[in-house]
């Protein structure tokens, strides 16, 4: 399994062009969570810790779905919602809410980023064949942040690349597509 | 081509080369021609090292035609040399690896398997890979303290920066002799004796050379390259400027080398290899006998021990005909026995001597060792005799000079007894030659009180053993504590302002909470102060800056400098170079009068100063560049400024607002300006790296009385002095640096300017007024500025009011970077955890005041 992972990171960027050799790559632990009503999971690996939402410092003059910074044990993260990043109608927090920190990989190296979601669900443990290339919504839509869809229990979980979720290359393509 | 062929054609090179003057170039042209007709020519029976040499020769004419070479005379000699070393290879048939071409021509016999080894350099077998770097990580700091040394010997006001330079020396060429680094070695050696042939006349251009060929060295051996410069160069430079009667210099040069006034042994070489082993054997004891002296030099038992063995080396040297040790150890063994009488104390300046003379004598059994193997003669060392009287001097009781203070000094110092006194005892100290120290007899005189003797003497040991111990660390460790400290006052700061724990009333919690909150801000003292470093390299780097600047430019400038002991963060230290090096640059270039013609005729001394000091001021370092040239030219500034439309009015100009304007980049590179006012080159690297730092520059200008730049920095760039303040429900942190005050408005004090937005009037001075609730769409806020504050900032000559709530205090906040995922951030210059350990974010007040502008 774990080599199995080693190389789904390798073939990531080949995803649109080879989806069905991809979805087998797919497969590994996914952390689930849930936003509104769907269902979404992120990589294991990517994850470094769940925390409680705290206190967010509001920073001026950036995109609104930058929530803001917080101190993680003395450093400064910052955090992001991505109901807002999806163009989900925000809600207030709950109990629930939390902030998944996890570490992206951007052209300047790891950034630890924190992601507000509605509530942590649980980890699964998504096969290959429980992994269906992502769906095609024709011309101009960009699903490449979208490693498959997995299906468990009948539920079905959208498995995020979170590096190009969060990339701001495909967030513009994201209020894009939402518009 | 015959081999006869080419020998005429070398005889009559030759004779060219008689002929040629330096400064008349058709005999250098001559000689040019026939150089490369000689290097063209294709004859099987000459060895090849004769064209290569020959084609050499061209490269050195060609550069004395083109006036290239720095001494023409010298380039021409060495092409005379040259030519004669060819002939002696093609006329008189010696082996060529015989010959030794000059060492400047890069190419020859002896020399060449000498740079083969240092292009594959390699450590000796023995010698670690980590202890050869941290000598050369020491090494920097060593030729600091060098050149300040050369520089100090050159104003000639510190009489042991000689015996300094000396020891610095000496340390080193022990280290590099212990690493295998031969050619320092020998640099070194040749500098000691150059020191010691030119006495206190030592041109200091040299020895600046020296230490700058030890910089690039030392270079080289980090990056593993070979020589860039090789030693030759520096070494020929060193023996010529000895002065000329020291005939037999020369030969000292070539210790190792067949000379004709070598001695040759008279002695059995078996007797001779047995007095060798034996003789070293006998200095290294001396050697550790003579640190337990110097430790303690009443050790009568090491005393004794260094006598003896000094008495068996002359005597086997005696009987061996070795005159040069025999002598030398006789008169070292007077020294001693004086010591050894209580004559005089073996401490301070006459142990050094005997340390130079074990040294000395190591160095001639080295030398014997290796001539015997060679079967050679020795060549007598000539720098013998010198030692010899200096030993004498000693003896007679002439102690060059004393390290230490003495305890007389000492007792004077502190006003326990008069000169008089002291000098009292010394004589009856000396009539009695009894072995009483001069404390006791003070105390019997009761000159002094005995408590008082003994501190002065505990005084004395501290003094000599104020060497500082110190451990090399990995900066990013120092970092990475730094760090972890800093989150241990955040978390110290969220437990015990925690209201649960507030609200705790127990004495016994909050004398302990207490001590924990002492603890941690020691804890993060330290690890500031582990950070700091000294100003002091940087300081000296621009003392020789302005030497040579001065030089360069003909001009008589003094460089006067204080504070160089002021500490500042290491990663200050890195940025203010560049902004240093252009301040002086142009205080001595600009801002000293070019003749002392002005200068007299405006009545200032015929020295220009530039002063450069350093200094603490609230929690700021203060780094001032002074000069008392003729000022900045005010009239020159505003005309030019009103020509690039910089401004408009007509006002007379503040300083501040000139040094705003000749900020400005372009402005700086404009040439009228630096022309007729003198200021302005590379302002602009001042500016960028004074604002990285988040420091400011203020400027002081008295027309034709001098003027002086001030660069104000934070201390750390870890750290910073802010004022938190409240906006709605955000906080956020103003660096103090950029407030000028803050003012509870008042109704009338606004404006309202069409276009311009709102303004404010703070004591008659209009200036623009912004909101930072409205520019960071901030919720709750006050919008009625009399019920909120306003706080002034600053950036550069540009005064802003901004509105806040209210102020909550003034801090000293670690700055912790905003993450990269945020992208860019507009008014915000990186984020520090507050008391109650949420995120608070500092106000970048030049963007804010920008953001502000353009909205």
């Amino acid at each position: 399994m774990a080599n199995s992972n080693a190389e789904m990171a390798v073939g990531q960027d080949v995803i649109s062009e080879a989806n069905a050799a991809m979805d087998k790559k797919a497969a590994g632990k996914y952390l689930t969570f849930r936003i509104a009503d769907e269902i979404y999971g992120i990589e294991i690996l990517k994850v470094q810790e769940i925390i409680q939402l705290q206190e967010i410092t509001k920073v001026p003059k950036v995109p609104d779905f930058i929530r803001g910074v917080i101190n993680l044990r003395g450093k400064v993260i910052p955090v992001m919602s991505l109901r807002n990043k999806f163009r989900i109608e925000d809600i207030e927090d709950t109990d629930n809410t939390c902030i998944i920190v996890v570490n992206v990989s951007s052209s300047k190296g790891t950034v630890i980023m924190g992601i507000v979601v509605d509530n942590v669900s649980e980890v699964l443990d998504i096969d290959a064949d429980g992994i269906e290339e992502s769906p095609s919504f024709g011309g101009g839509v960009d699903t490449s942040f979208i490693l498959g869809m997995g299906k468990v229990d009948k539920k079905v979980v959208m498995l995020l690349d979170i590096d190009k979720v969060l990339s701001s290359q495909e967030g513009r393509a994201i209020e894009e597509m939402g518009k | 081509m015959q081999i006869k062929t080419v020998t005429k054609k070398l005889d009559k090179l030759s004779k060219t080369l008689v002929m040629a003057d330096v400064d008349d170039l058709p005999s250098i042209g001559e000689l040019l021609k026939q150089l490369e007709g000689f290097s063209k020519i294709d004859c099987k029976e000459c060895p090849s090292i004769v064209f290569e040499a020959s084609s050499k020769a061209v490269a050195l004419a060609e550069k004395i035609v083109l006036e290239d070479a720095p001494d023409r005379e010298a380039t021409l000699d060495v092409v005379s040399q040259t030519v004669s070393c060819m002939q002696s290879i093609v006329r008189d048939g010696i082996d060529p690896k015989e010959v030794e071409f000059p060492p400047d021509l890069g190419i020859g016999g002896e020399k060449a398997p000498e740079v083969l080894d240092e292009s594959g350099f390699s450590l000796p077998p023995n010698v670690d890979e980590e202890i050869f770097s941290e000598f050369l990580a020491n090494q920097d700091s060593v030729l600091e303290e060098m050149e300040g040394c050369i520089l100090a010997i050159e104003k000639g006001d510190d009489p042991e920066a000689m015996d300094v330079l000396r020891r610095l020396l000496h340390t080193l060429k022990g280290e590099a002799g212990a690493l295998g680094l031969t050619d320092i070695g020998d640099v070194c050696h040749k500098t000691e004796d150059f020191l010691q042939a030119t006495g206190s006349a030592t041109p200091v251009d040299t020895l600046l050379a020296v230490k700058d060929w030890f910089a690039g060295r030392f270079e080289d051996y980090r990056s593993k390259n070979r020589a860039s410069e090789p030693a030759d160069v520096i070494l020929s430079r060193l023996l010529a400027r000895q002065p000329v009667e020291d005939e037999a210099q020369p030969e000292e040069v070539k210790e190792h080398d067949e000379s004709p006034q070598a001695v040759p042994f008279e002695g059995d070489p078996t007797l001779l290899g047995d007095f060798i082993s034996e003789a070293n054997e006998h200095l290294e004891s001396v050697d550790a006998d003579l640190l337990n002296l110097e430790g303690d030099p009443n050790n009568q038992d090491a005393l004794n021990a260094v006598f003896r063995a000094f008495h068996t080396i002359k005597g086997t040297g005696a009987f061996l005909n070795l005159d040069d040790i025999k002598e030398l150890a006789h008169a070292t063994e007077t020294l001693l026995d004086r010591a050894r009488k209580g004559e005089i104390v073996l401490a301070g300046g006459a142990i050094d001597i005997v340390f130079d003379v074990v040294d000395r004598m190591k160095r001639y059994i080295a030398d014997l060792a290796a001539s015997l193997s060679k079967g050679e003669g020795l060549s007598r060392d000539n720098s013998l005799p010198d030692l010899i009287s200096k030993i004498k001097a000693v003896a007679s009781g002439n102690v060059p000079e004393q390290a230490d203070k003495k305890i007389g000094e000492i007792l004077v110092d502190s006003g326990v007894a008069t000169p008089e006194e002291v000098d009292d005892a010394l004589a009856t100290q000396e009539s009695e030659a009894s072995e009483k120290k001069l404390g006791q007899v003070m105390v019997e005189k009761g000159y002094a009180p005995a408590k008082e003797v003994a501190g002065a003497l505990r005084q004395q040991q501290a003094a000599r053993g104020q060497v500082k111990e110190t451990v090399k660390v990995d900066t990013s460790r120092i970092d990475a504590l730094v760090d972890t400290i800093g989150e241990l006052v955040i978390a110290e700061t969220m437990v015990t302002q925690d209201p649960e724990v507030c609200q705790n009333s127990s004495i016994r919690v909050q004398k302990n909470l207490r001590q924990l909150t002492k603890v941690a801000r020691e804890l993060q003292e330290l690890g500031m102060a582990m950070r700091m470093v000294s100003l002091k390299g940087i300081f000296q780097k621009m003392a020789r800056l302005v030497r040579d600047l001065a030089k360069k430019s003909g001009k008589k400038v003094n460089f006067v400098m204080s504070g160089e002991d002021t500490e500042i963060d290491r990663s200050v230290v890195d940025h203010i170079g560049d902004p240093l090096i252009h301040l002086i640059r142009n205080a001595v270039d600009h801002g000293i009068e070019s003749s002392e013609k002005d200068r007299k005729e405006a009545g200032k001394p015929e020295y220009g100063t530039v002063e450069l000091n350093a200094f603490h001021k609230g929690g700021n370092i203060y780094i001032e560049v002074r000069d008392d040239g003729r000022g900045l030219d005010k009239g020159a500034i505003f005309a030019k400024a009103k020509e690039k439309g910089l401004i408009t009015s007509d006002d007379t100009l503040s300083d501040q607002e000139i040094v705003s304007l000749i900020l400005e980049p372009g402005f700086s590179t404009a040439k009228k300006v630096s022309d007729v006012s003198g200021r302005g080159v590379g302002m602009d690297v001042v500016k960028k790296n004074i604002e990285a730092l988040r420091g400011r520059i203020e400027v002081s200008t008295d027309p034709g009385k001098g003027s002086t730049f001030t660069m104000i920095l934070p201390l750390t760039l870890a750290i910073i002095d802010g004022m938190t303040v409240k906006v709605g429900v955000e906080r956020y942190i103003i660096p103090t640096l950029s407030i000028v005050e803050s003012i509870a408005p008042k109704a009338d004090m606004f404006t309202k300017v069409v276009g311009k937005g709102e303004m404010i009037s703070v004591r008659g001075e209009l200036m623009p007024f912004f909101r930072i609730s409205r520019l960071f769409g901030v919720q709750d806020a006050k919008e009625d500025p009399t019920t909120g504050l306003a706080v002034i900032v600053e950036n550069g000559a540009d005064q802003v009011a901004i509105l806040v709530d209210e102020l909550i205090g003034q801090q000293q906040t670690v700055i912790k970077g905003l993450s990269d995922g945020l992208g860019d951030t507009v008014g915000i210059s990186g984020a520090s955890i507050l008391a109650d350990g949420s995120v608070g974010l500092i106000l970048d007040v030049p963007g804010v005041i920008k953001m502000a502008m353009e909205a």
